[in-house]
C-alpha cells in the first residue's frame, strides 16, 4: 500500500504561487473578494505564508497546505468521522457527513482546514470552468486539501484500462505540476527507491512543527547552505 | 467631456458605459448564448487536451488546455515547450479566468454620446469595420493622423500588424516588455554583438544581481524560476549563491542569501566599485581578457581613481568591507555571473555587462551568450506617445490601442480622460473591459488567446531560435474578431496601399505561411522532448539534419499538435566573434568621481555622524512630506492582458497575509515613530493625493524610504479589478519626473 508523501524544497521554491493558483482551479475553490479576505475568511486550500526559520534573514515563503499528518489531530475531534485517515495515508473529507461543527479546523494546529461560510458561487459565466472531477462543497461544511485525491482515482483507473500497474508519473496534485521552480516533488513515501523518500530522509528535512508529533507527510527542506 | 463633469464621474461613468455593453441585454443574450453548453454540466467526462500558447507575458509559454466535453477547464504546462517543460506560472495558471471573465466585451460597440457619457450601441461586424475604415480613411492623409499603441512582442502577426499600420502611415509605438531584447542594445555598445543576451543562470554559482527580478518574472517567468531552482539545487554543482542589490525587499531580495538596499543610482556606483576593486587587486583574468581589450586601459586608469571603495562607500552607504567582500566573492567564484533588470537604465546595464566581462562570465557556461539575429529595431515607446497625447503635444485623429499596456505603465498619465480629450475619435482593440476600452469611441474586441491562431517568438531565455506556433484550443465564445482577419477586412474597405499591405485573409494564412517557411529552412524540429531536442542539436552541429516529417503537410500537422518549432542548435561563441569583428570591448569610461549622493535612501557616514555632533542644530520645522516613495508593479500583476482575473488578486501582498490590498513597505524604525504598526491600516499623502494601503513593516529598508504597490485597477475595469484599490499614480501628479516623490505616511 502506498503511503503518498509531498516533499517541498524551500531553497528551490521562489514563492510565485503558481502552486495556489493551479490548487483553486484544480479543486473548484471558490474566488474571495476584499471583504471575505478581510474577515479572514479568504477560501484557499493552499497558501503562502511568512515562516521564522533558523538560519535565514527575514521570514521565509512557506508553502502551506494540509500536511496529511500520520497522525491527524482532526480526525480525533471529528464527532462524525467526516474526516478521517484513509489507508494510503491522506486525510480525506466527505462532505455530507460533515456537520460544519469546526472541532477540527480548532484542533489543527496549521490552521489549513477552511470553513465555507458561503456557498460556492461563481459568475454564471465562469461555470464551465468547475472541474467536474471535483465535487462542489455546499456552504457550512470544512474544506481542505486531499492531495488532488480524484487525480489519484483518474490515474487508477487510466492504469486498469491500460492493464498495468499505477506508476510514479501517472499521479501529481496539481501544485506539483505546475510547479515552476520544480521545487514539489511528490510520491510514495514507503517505497525507497522514491525521490520523495531520498528527500525525505535529507539532513535539510524537517516537518512544520513536528515537535507537536503529529507526524506530517508534507516534508520541507531547509534553505540556506 | 461638459465642464462640470469631474475625472471621477469620468471613470465612474465610463466604468457604467462599459458594463452596459458587457451586461446590457444584448450582452447577457451572447453570454447566455455562449454558456448554453454549461447547462450540461456535469459533463459526460470526456476529457481531450489541445495546445495554446501563453499570452500572459512575453515569454510565450507553451500551454495545454485540459478540455472537458470540448470546455476548457485548467491550463497545464506543455512539456514539449522548451520554454515552459511542462510548468506554468501563476499568471499562466490564471489566463483560463479571461476567456470566461464575465465581464468581456461581447462584440462590437460605438459610443452614441461624446466622449465618457454613458451610451453604446452595439454593431455587426460588418458595420464595425465599414466605420472604423471611414474615419481611418479620413485620417491617413494627415501627418501622425493615426497613432497606434500596443504591447512589444515578435512573430510574424505582431509583424503583420506592424505592415498594415505603417501602410496606413500610422505613427506606431509600443509598450516595452520586461525581455532581454531590452538589454540588447546596451550588450552591443560593448561588444558590437546584435541581438539578446542569454543569461545561463542554471549553471552559475554565484550570482549578484542588481535589481534583476530573478523568481518574479526576470526575461522569461517560467524559464527563469526553473533556472534559479537548478542554480540552487542543480545537480553537478554546489548550491548557488545569490546578492541581491535592490531598492526594496522583493520576493527575489527574500529569497537571496543576502539583500543590499540601494537606490539604482547607487547600484551603478556599487557596480563601478566592485570592478574597481577587482582591478586594483587584480582579480581579473588579464591573460584571457587582452585580446579582446578595447579600450580597457582607460577604462582601468579611470574606474581605479575615480571609484575607489572609499568614494563609493560615501556614495552609497554600502560600507567598505562589503563592497571588498563582494568583489572577492565574485572573483573567486567558479562561474560567477552578473545579472541586471531588463528595464534598467543603460547606465546601470553597462556597468552590469562591464562586470560581466571583467569576470569572464562571456561565452562560458553559467555566464552570458549573445543569441544573434536580426538587430533589435529601435522601437518608439507608447508610454511617451501617451503623454503627448495627454498633453496636447499630439492630436490624433485616430486613436488606436491593440491593448492596454500603455496606460498601465507606471508612467502613464493617471487621468486618461486627458487622452480621449485630444483625439478625434479612439478605438479600442482590446477584448476586455479595462483602462484603453474606458475612453474609446468605438470597441472592436479581438479573440483572447486560447481562441487565436499563434505565432510568436518567445522572449529569449533558451539558447536556441524558437517560434511557437498553435491553432485555437477552444471555438470563438463571442463576437470578436480575429486580429489579422480584421486588419484585412479594414484594409479592404480602406483600399490603396493599405488593402496591398494585407497578403492575407485571416491569422490562420499568415501562421500557414511562417509554417510553410520553417518546412523548407531545412533545420530544426517541431517541439520535442529534451532527449530529442539535444540529438537534433548533434546531428545539425554535426552536418546533417534529419527532416522530422514526410511531408511539408505532416511538418506543418506535427508543429501544430507540439506547440511550435525550435532549432537547437547555438554557436556559443558568438559574442567572442563580435568582440573580434569590433576591435575589443568598448568599456563605458567613467569620466568624474560618483557624485551622487542619496541621503534619503542611504546612512550618513560615521565621519557625518561624528561632524554634526559638533555643531548644535538649529531648531528646524519637520519636513511635510518626509518619506521618499518608490512604486513597484507586483510579479503578478499583468501587463498587456486581462487584468480582471480574481486568483491573482489573492496572491496580492502574500505572504504578509494581505490579499487584495494595495501595501506599503516601511523600516520598523519609521513606523514606530509613526505609531504605525505592522498590517495596520495607513494614508499616504503626497502634495497631489491621499490613498490609503497597509503597511507592512520590512527590517533592512533605508529609514527614510517607503515603498508602495502599484495595481493598475480601477473604477473602470472589470468587477474585481475595480476592488484592488485606487491608482497610485494620482501621488505624483502628472509629471513622472516626479518619482520618487516625497510623502507622509500616518496611520488612517
Amino acid at each position: 500500500m502506498a503511503r503518498w508523501g509531498l516533499v517541498i524544497d524551500l531553497d528551490r521554491c521562489t514563492g510565485c504561487q503558481a502552486c495556489v493558483v493551479a490548487c483553486k482551479h484544480e479543486n473548484n475553490v471558490p474566488f474571495s473578494t476584499p471583504e471575505t479576505a478581510r474577515g479572514g475568511r479568504l477560501m484557499t486550500w493552499l497558501q503562502l505564508v511568512a515562516a521564522d526559520l533558523p538560519g535565514r534573514p527575514t521570514a521565509s515563503a512557506l508553502p502551506l497546505m494540509c500536511q496529511q499528518c500520520d497522525r491527524p489531530p482532526c480526525t480525533d475531534v471529528c464527532p462524525t468521522s467526516a474526516t478521517y485517515l484513509n489507508p494510503e495515508g491522506i486525510v480525506a473529507q466527505i462532505y455530507p457527513r460533515c456537520i460544519g461543527c469546526r472541532y477540527c479546523t480548532n484542533a489543527c494546529p496549521y490552521a489549513v482546514k477552511v470553513f465555507n461560510w458561503t456557498a460556492p458561487d461563481w459568475p454564471d459565466a465562469m461555470a464551465p470552468m468547475r472541474n467536474p472531477d471535483v465535487s462542489l462543497r455546499p456552504k457550512g461544511v470544512v474544506e481542505t486539501c486531499t492531495f488532488c485525491h480524484h487525480r489519484l482515482i483518474a490515474a487508477r483507473e487510466r492504469a486498469r484500462a491500460a492493464g498495468r500497474e499505477i506508476a510514479p508519473d501517472d499521479y501529481v496534485p496539481a501544485c506539483v505540476a505546475t510547479c515552476p521552480a520544480e521545487a514539489m516533488v511528490f510520491g510514495d513515501l514507503s517505497d525507497p527507491h522514491s525521490e520523495v523518500a531520498a528527500l525525505a530522509g535529507s539532513p535539510r528535512a524537517f516537518r512544520w512543527m513536528e515537535e507537536l508529533g503529529t507526524q506530517p507527510k508534507v516534508i520541507y527542506l531547509r534553505e540556506g547552505e | 467631456m461638459s465642464d462640470n463633469l469631474t475625472r471621477r464621474d469620468f471613470l465612474l461613468y465610463g466604468g457604467a458605459t462599459i458594463a452596459g455593453v458587457t451586461l446590457g441585454e444584448l450582452g447577457r443574450r451572447t453570454l447566455a448564448a455562449a454558456d448554453a453548453r454549461a447547462a450540461a454540466w456535469p459533463s459526460r467526462g470526456v476529457e481531450t487536451w489541445a495546445t495554446t500558447v501563453c499570452r500572459e507575458c512575453a515569454g510565450g509559454c507553451g500551454v495545454r488546455v485540459r478540455l472537458m466535453d470540448g470546455v476548457p477547464v485548467k491550463l497545464e504546462g506543455n512539456p514539449l515547450c522548451p520554454v515552459a517543460r511542462g510548468k506554468l506560472c501563476a499568471k499562466g495558471q490564471a489566463a483560463i479566468e479571461s476567456y470566461y471573465d464575465p465581464d468581456r466585451l461581447v462584440g462590437p460597440a460605438r459610443r452614441t454620446a461624446r466622449s465618457g457619457q454613458p451610451a453604446w450601441t452595439r454593431l455587426t461586424s460588418t458595420e464595425a469595420i465599414a466605420l472604423a475604415a471611414e474615419r481611418l480613411r479620413q485620417a491617413i492623409a494627415t501627418p501622425a493622423g493615426i497613432v497606434v499603441l500596443a504591447a512589444d512582442e515578435r512573430g510574424p502577426l505582431a509583424d503583420a500588424w506592424t505592415r498594415f499600420w505603417r501602410a496606413a502611415n500610422a505613427r506606431l509605438a509600443w509598450t516595452p516588455m520586461p525581455t532581454a531584447a531590452r538589454l540588447g542594445p546596451r550588450l552591443e555598445v560593448l561588444t558590437g554583438a546584435q541581438g539578446d543576451p542569454v543569461f545561463d543562470l542554471e549553471r552559475a554559482t554565484y550570482v549578484l544581481s542588481f535589481g534583476a527580478p530573478i523568481v518574479e518574472d526576470w526575461l522569461s517567468g517560467v524559464w527563469t524560476q526553473r533556472s534559479f531552482g537548478r542554480f540552487r539545487r542543480g545537480s553537478g554543482h554546489a548550491r548557488g549563491r545569490l546578492v541581491q542589490i535592490d531598492s526594496r525587499r522583493s520576493a527575489t531580495a527574500r529569497k537571496a542569501d543576502e539583500w543590499l538596499a540601494a537606490t539604482v543610482e547607487q547600484q551603478v556606483i556599487l557596480a563601478y566599485g566592485v570592478a574597481s576593486v577587482l582591478l586594483r587587486e587584480n582579480r581579473v583574468d588579464r591573460a584571457k581578457l587582452e585580446p579582446l581589450a578595447g579600450n580597457f586601459d582607460a577604462f582601468e586608469r579611470q574606474v581605479t581613481t575615480y571609484y575607489t571603495p572609499d568614494n563609493v562607500a560615501s556614495a552609497t552607504g554600502v560600507p567598505v568591507v562589503t563592497i571588498l567582500r563582494l568583489a572577492r566573492e565574485l572573483a573567486s567564484a567558479s562561474r560567477p555571473l552578473v545579472a541586471v533588470n531588463a528595464d534598467a537604465p543603460a547606465a546601470l546595464a553597462d556597468a552590469v555587462f562591464t562586470l560581466d566581462a571583467l569576470v569572464g562570465a562571456f561565452d562560458r557556461p553559467g555566464g552570458v551568450f549573445a543569441k544573434t539575429g536580426d538587430p533589435v529595431l529601435d522601437r518608439a515607446d507608447a508610454v511617451e506617445a501617451l503623454r503627448d497625447v495627454a498633453a496636447g503635444r499630439l492630436r490624433p485623429k485616430v486613436l488606436v490601442f491593440g491593448d492596454s499596456s500603455p496606460l498601465r505603465a507606471l508612467d502613464a498619465p493617471a487621468d486618461a480622460s486627458a487622452i480621449a480629450a485630444n483625439c478625434d475619435f479612439v478605438i479600442s482593440l482590446s477584448p476586455y473591459l479595462d483602462e484603453s476600452a474606458a475612453i474609446a469611441d468605438f470597441l472592436l474586441p479581438v479573440d483572447v488567446a486560447i481562441e487565436s491562431w499563434q505565432a510568436m517568438l518567445p522572449a529569449t531565455a533558451v539558447a536556441a531560435d524558437l517560434v511557437a506556433v498553435t491553432r485555437p484550443a477552444v471555438p470563438r465564445r463571442l463576437e470578436t474578431q480575429d486580429r489579422a482577419a480584421l486588419l484585412q477586412s479594414l484594409g479592404t474597405a480602406i483600399g490603396g496601399s493599405v488593402e496591398a499591405a494585407c497578403d492575407w485573409r485571416s491569422s490562420e494564412d499568415v501562421v500557414g505561411a511562417e509554417l510553410k517557411r520553417l518546412a523548407r529552412a531545412a533545420r530544426g524540429t517541431p517541439y520535442a522532448t529534451t532527449y530529442e531536442t539535444n540529438w537534433v542539436r548533434q546531428l545539425e552541429s554535426g552536418g546533417w539534419w534529419a527532416s522530422p516529417a514526410d511531408s511539408e503537410q505532416e511538418f506543418v500537422d506535427r508543429v501544430l499538435t507540439v506547440g511550435g518549432w525550435i532549432d537547437p542548435w547555438f554557436d556559443p561563441n558568438q559574442l567572442t566573434e563580435a568582440l573580434h569583428a569590433h576591435g575589443g570591448l568598448a568599456f563605458p569610461i567613467p569620466e568624474s568621481p560618483p557624485a551622487v549622493r542619496d541621503v534619503a535612501a542611504s546612512p550618513a557616514t560615521s565621519e557625518e555622524v561624528a561632524l554634526a555632533a559638533d555643531v548644535v542644530p538649529a531648531p528646524v520645522e519637520p519636513p511635510r512630506f518626509p518619506l521618499k516613495l518608490f512604486a513597484f508593479t507586483p510579479a503578478t500583476v499583468n501587463p498587456a492582458g486581462n487584468l480582471n482575473q480574481p486568483a491573482l488578486f489573492e496572491l496580492l501582498g502574500q505572504p504578509e497575509g494581505k490579499p487584495w490590498r494595495l501595501w506599503v513597505e516601511l523600516n520598523p524604525e519609521t513606523a514606530a515613530q509613526q505609531d504605525i504598526a505592522n498590517g495596520a491600516a495607513v494614508r499616504i499623502t503626497s502634495a497631489h493625493a491621499s490613498i490609503d494601503a497597509v503597511a507592512v513593516h520590512v527590517t533592512g529598508l533605508p529609514p527614510e524610504t517607503a515603498a508602495l504597490s502599484f495595481v493598475p485597477g480601477g473604477p473602470t475595469d472589470g468587477r474585481w479589478a475595480r476592488l484592488v484599490g485606487p491608482d497610485v499614480r494620482q501621488l505624483w501628479g502628472e509629471d513622472p519626473a516626479s518619482r520618487p516623490c516625497a510623502v507622509r505616511i500616518a496611520r488612517s
